[in-house]
């Protein structure tokens, strides 16, 4: 057996030792909340801690800007604009990845035609390709679609297709064929099978997958930053950025702004920490 | 879907059930995934090579020019710092995220009080988009208002502007990087930890072997697929290292930390020498490509 901590003082170091790792993990996030709480007078002083808790500069800080604001309607004003547009952003993206990666997964598992076999290869091979080759020429498609500064631009060509369509033939593959067969017998046809006794067989594969697409639209960064021109367009990343580039002094508010758009992630992760977990290892996707 | 069905051979070799009934069905299914991986990977592949080999500032038609871009790239100074600094960043954060991953791996794996929090919270940075991590941690460094130099003064160490430092502006991108990632390979590890049969263990420990001699003679040479995937996949990552470099310092200062990708991005988006940024992608990729191969041969020969 793996030690089983036979003295206490093991046991104890042990302890002690994970203790302090889990502090260095933590640490930076609570000093960026104690940070978000502190005035101005604070934030000049080296003190860790404010002296008083402003909790009020998480809503001060997201609506903040030295702009004049008048007559804007609500959701242009702060971060809430970025908000939508990254939820919509993820979601969309979410949506698309795990129905096109399923279609194309079934069809490779399934659905074998001529050449089938010649598209995975070649669909898997752009998983090794580095996102900084196809930049350059994908910055120039979007703009000759007309899709510059469009929020369709932020999604189409960051489809996590090749990963989702490999993952979702994995499962596939195990899927029994009798029980296609059988739906088959009873007269329905490959989309009516695929919809009804394919996909719901699935959802696991599709849970792991829609959290991991989520998660990188989310927090992507560079490919937002370089087909994004209007700041009523920009994701929460990069509307982070600005703000930081703007208001160089806030960094109470900025660190304000900056936890909550965590809570989306914390959120997600307290609902579906299984499902995260195993994910990583049936995946082993990153970013 | 069509009048062709029930040709048993035009499905494909392993003829499944329902492929064979309507051969062009499987195709309609994958088509839409096709057309946008046709439209945004296997074209700019192409395109991206092509215009490698041209002059083009995307204003105006590209102009052929050979190996220019190549040669300018190799006779470039701040090309060789960008490529040094890259693989530094690697071969330090990639090993020293392996070493946190396996080690916290080895301590989690074991039954132990708040296993499932510890597990939470060294994972957590994963999840966190790196512009909001190197955000907090460019204000931990900030000389005036940051909480790092208060610490330090308590052990006499003078207070300074750390990401202004040349030298330990790439040190914080890095100890930075292996902070936040590496809670990742600790999860792959734990899945591959928990593959393993106790009995192998037990019959070890039978046989009188230590802890260390557990480790190097069961543990490790399991794990090795596992430590393989681990490696591969974070030497990928770490040759595309950006958004760190970016928010924190801009591969500033001068080009102390500029890394290959920011250096993409400079020629790209600010200097719009868009064939130099594409021939610069090409020389990463096969960077990747060669790292990739070489890493499988090193892990096969071992085995």
């Amino acid at each position: 057996m793996i030690a089983r901590g036979r003295l206490p003082l093991g046991r104890l170091v042990l302890h002690l030792t994970l203790l302090a790792g889990a502090a260095a993990m933590l640490l930076p996030f609570l000093f960026m909340v104690a940070t978000a709480c502190k005035d101005e007078a604070d934030l000049s002083r080296p003190a860790l801690l404010p002296t008083k808790w402003h909790w009020e500069n998480f809503p001060r800080g997201w609506m903040y800007t030295d702009r004049p604001q008048g007559g804007v309607p609500w959701h242009r004003r702060g971060m809430t604009p970025s908000l939508l547009v990254s939820a919509g952003v993820a979601v969309a993206t979410t949506g698309l990845t795990v129905l096109l990666s399923a279609m194309g997964g079934f069809a490779l598992a399934k659905l074998r035609f001529r050449g089938s076999s010649w598209w995975f290869a070649a669909i898997l091979a752009t998983l090794m390709v580095p996102g900084q080759v196809t930049m350059v020429p994908n910055f120039v498609t979007i703009a000759r679609l007309g899709l510059y500064d469009s929020l369709a631009a932020l999604v189409l060509p960051a489809l996590p297709l090749a990963f989702g369509i490999f993952l979702m033939r994995q499962f596939f593959l195990d899927l029994p064929d009798s029980l296609l067969e059988a739906a088959r017998l009873d007269g329905a046809g490959p989309w009516r099978t695929f919809f009804r006794i394919a996909l719901p067989q699935c959802r696991p594969a599709m849970v792991t997958l829609a959290i991991f697409t989520f998660m990188g639209s989310w927090n992507s960064f560079l490919w937002p930053l370089i087909v994004l021109d209007s700041p009523d367009k920009f994701t929460l990343p990069v509307a982070l950025l600005r703000f930081s580039e703007q208001y160089v002094t806030k960094e109470n508010y900025l660190m304000a702004v900056s936890a909550l758009t965590l809570l989306p992630i914390v959120l997600l992760f307290l609902c579906f920490q299984r499902a995260f977990m195993t994910g990583v290892t049936t995946t082993g996707l990153k970013e | 879907m069509n009048g062709t069905s029930r040709c048993r051979n035009g499905t494909g070799r392993r003829g499944s059930s329902i492929g064979r009934l309507r051969p062009p069905t499987g195709f309609l299914f994958l088509l839409p995934s096709l057309v946008i991986v046709a439209l945004f990977s296997f074209w700019p592949l192409v395109y991206s090579l092509a215009m490698s080999f041209c002059h083009w500032r995307i204003v105006g038609p590209p102009a052929w020019c050979g190996l220019d871009n190549y040669l300018r790239a190799v006779r470039s100074p701040v090309f060789w710092t960008a490529l040094t600094n890259t693989a530094v960043y690697a071969f330090v954060t990639v090993p020293a995220g392996l070493v946190l991953a396996l080690g916290s791996a080895l301590l989690l794996n074991r039954r132990l009080a708040g296993r499932g929090a510890y597990r939470a919270v060294f994972f957590f940075p994963v999840l966190v988009s790196m512009v909001v991590v190197a955000m907090i941690w460019s204000w931990m460094f900030s000389e005036h208002v940051g909480v790092i130099n208060p610490i330090l003064r308590a052990f006499g160490v003078e207070p300074r502007a750390w990401l202004a430092d040349p030298k330990w502006a790439f040190r914080i991108i890095m100890g930075m990087s292996v902070w936040k990632g590496f809670g990742y390979g600790m999860v792959i590890f734990l899945a591959g930890l928990a593959a393993i049969p106790r009995s192998y263990y037990e019959a070890a420990e039978v046989d009188g072997a230590g802890p260390w001699q557990r480790f190097r003679h069961v543990t490790w040479p399991l794990l090795r697929p596992t430590t393989l995937f681990v490696l591969v996949t974070a030497f990928i990552g770490s040759f595309q290292v950006f958004d760190q470099v970016y928010v924190l310092t801009r591969g500033g200062p001068g080009y102390a930390t500029t890394v290959l990708v920011s250096l993409i991005y400079d020629e790209a988006y600010v200097r719009f020498r868009m064939g130099y940024a594409c021939a610069l992608s090409y020389i990463l990729f096969g960077i990747v490509l060669l790292w990739t191969l070489v890493q499988w041969r090193i892990m096969r020969r071992q085995a």
